[in-house]
């Protein structure tokens, strides 16, 4: 490049290639310092293994009467969202709350505290950004889950196991067992797909008293 | 960037063009039949540490059950039904009335919350909701148990049980804790000649439509920007190869 004037044809590919490059750069670098990119779960958990389950405690405390959760809070992860009930899809899934701010109890399953499996969904993000699970891949076991009834009353979860099942092979039959004992289940989704425009796969969260 | 913004703006259209399409819902795992789930609770005030869980697949009028329970009184049988046609739901404390000077809860206080028998769960033989429903011979014993059967259900059995408004009832409680029926709560409400422990509901679970798949829990929206970003960059870096390309064969055909 020794030598090199800019001026005629030359100058003007020159340029050009120069503001490409420096769009492109600017591109990246807007990419690598956005904070918009989701928290993932563990690795250990991301190829469809889960992480080794705690045996769920035996309790023999008494279960609560219903009353249905309205708010969830993790504190440890800075996520706290009001619950609407939500029912089931045409499909037979899980529906989403409308508001993508809000999780969804589903109103098929016990309230926490209840004897059973709660089941409580949520969107990782709208079509414009972050959703009520957001932060919910920056969980970890042990950390504590508050869920506050209608009643008043809060009912503390901790995170016992997470797993993440692609879309195409769920195992409903385990993640939606009804449970003995009070259990929380937390869902959302996980694992990008860039080709396809849409998550590959639901990220499971499983609590206990 | 004059130059830049168009070819930015081609790229980020492309990107977008893709982006509508969107992928159809996953289909269910759709076995054609209806899955429910049951969670069996202590019925409140009957002195119950017990509980348990139910699933039922109902095809048509084919209902295959599993039903397991823990913590009942060992060495006695349980009589367990389908209860239909009130609000599918386990009666609550208050629901409780005293008996023989007891406050307890027997099957017809219930009845306002589960309703009537649709379908008795024998262990073998008739399954009606008249003739079967305090075969005592014929129902799962002991403290824990796992039962489980096909078996034919009514018609109107089968609505309720498709409409989330069926109910799980588990009998047979020990109120005063002496390990056996006795008549602490006097005769049962539903046969004179047997104890009302051997009746009075023990276990209660509303049966309610198990989901199916994974859930829809997310629109890209953390994803999008990104990705529109990485691939207009990549897209530019191309853009920019090119042009020097062409600046290097005008170089050469200088």
């Amino acid at each position: 490049m020794n030598g090199f004037r800019p001026r005629g044809r030359r100058s003007v590919h020159t340029a050009t290639a120069i503001a490409f490059t420096t769009t492109a750069l600017a591109l990246l670098a807007e990419v690598a310092l956005s904070p918009s990119a989701p928290p993932a779960p563990p690795e250990s958990v991301l190829a469809g293994r889960s992480d080794p389950s705690r045996e769920p405690p035996q309790g023999s405390a008494q279960p609560l009467p219903a009353s249905r959760p309205e708010h969830i809070d993790i504190p440890e992860v800075g996520l706290s969202a009001k619950i609407v009930p939500v029912g089931t899809t045409a499909d037979g899934a899980i529906a989403m709350p409308k508001d993508a701010d809000r999780a969804g109890w589903y109103n098929g399953s016990p309230t926490p505290g209840e004897y059973g499996n709660t089941l409580v969904v949520g969107h990782l993000d709208s079509a414009n950004g972050p959703a009520a699970f957001y932060r919910l891949g920056a969980l970890r076991k042990g950390d504590r889950i508050s869920l506050t009834r209608q009643d008043g009353t809060r009912v503390g979860f901790t995170v016992t196991r997470m797993a993440v099942h692609p879309k195409g092979d769920f195992p409903s039959r385990s993640v939606y067992a009804p449970t003995s004992q009070p259990q929380l289940t937390l869902i959302t989704c996980a694992d990008w797909d860039d080709s396809q425009q849409r998550y590959r796969a639901n990220l499971v969260v499983t609590g206990h008293l | 960037m004059q130059k830049a913004t168009p070819a930015a703006i081609a790229v980020l259209t492309v990107i977008a063009g893709g982006t509508a399409l969107a992928p159809a819902a996953l289909a269910a795992d759709e076995t054609g039949g209806n899955s429910l789930h049951a969670t069996l609770s202590p019925v409140p005030t009957n002195k119950v540490t017990g509980s348990g869980t139910a699933t039922v697949h109902l095809q048509g009028h084919e209902a295959t059950i599993t039903i397991k329970t823990q913590g009942l009184l060992a060495d006695a049988p349980h009589a367990q039904h389908f209860h239909i046609g009130a609000k599918g739901q386990c009666p609550p404390a208050s629901a409780a009335k005293k008996h023989n000077g007891s406050l307890s809860m027997n099957t017809t206080d219930g009845l306002p919350f589960y309703g009537k028998i649709g379908a008795s769960l024998t262990t073998t033989g008739d399954t009606s909701a008249s003739h079967a429903a305090l075969a005592v011979d014929r129902f799962p014993k002991g403290a824990s148990y796992t039962y489980h059967r096909t078996l034919t259900v009514d018609e109107e059995t089968a609505t309720s049980l498709r409409s989330d408004n069926a109910v799980v009832v588990v009998h047979g409680i020990d109120y005063n804790g002496n390990g056996k029926y006795d008549n602490n709560l006097g005769p049962s409400d539903l046969d004179a000649t047997l104890p009302s422990e051997a009746t009075n509901p023990a276990l209660c679970g509303p049966l309610k439509t198990a989901p199916a798949g994974a859930v829809a829990g997310g629109m890209g929206g953390t994803q999008d920007g990104d990705t529109m970003a990485l691939t207009a960059a990549g897209g530019l870096l191309v853009a920019a190869g090119g042009v020097m390309y062409l600046r290097r064969r005008g170089i050469r055909q200088n």
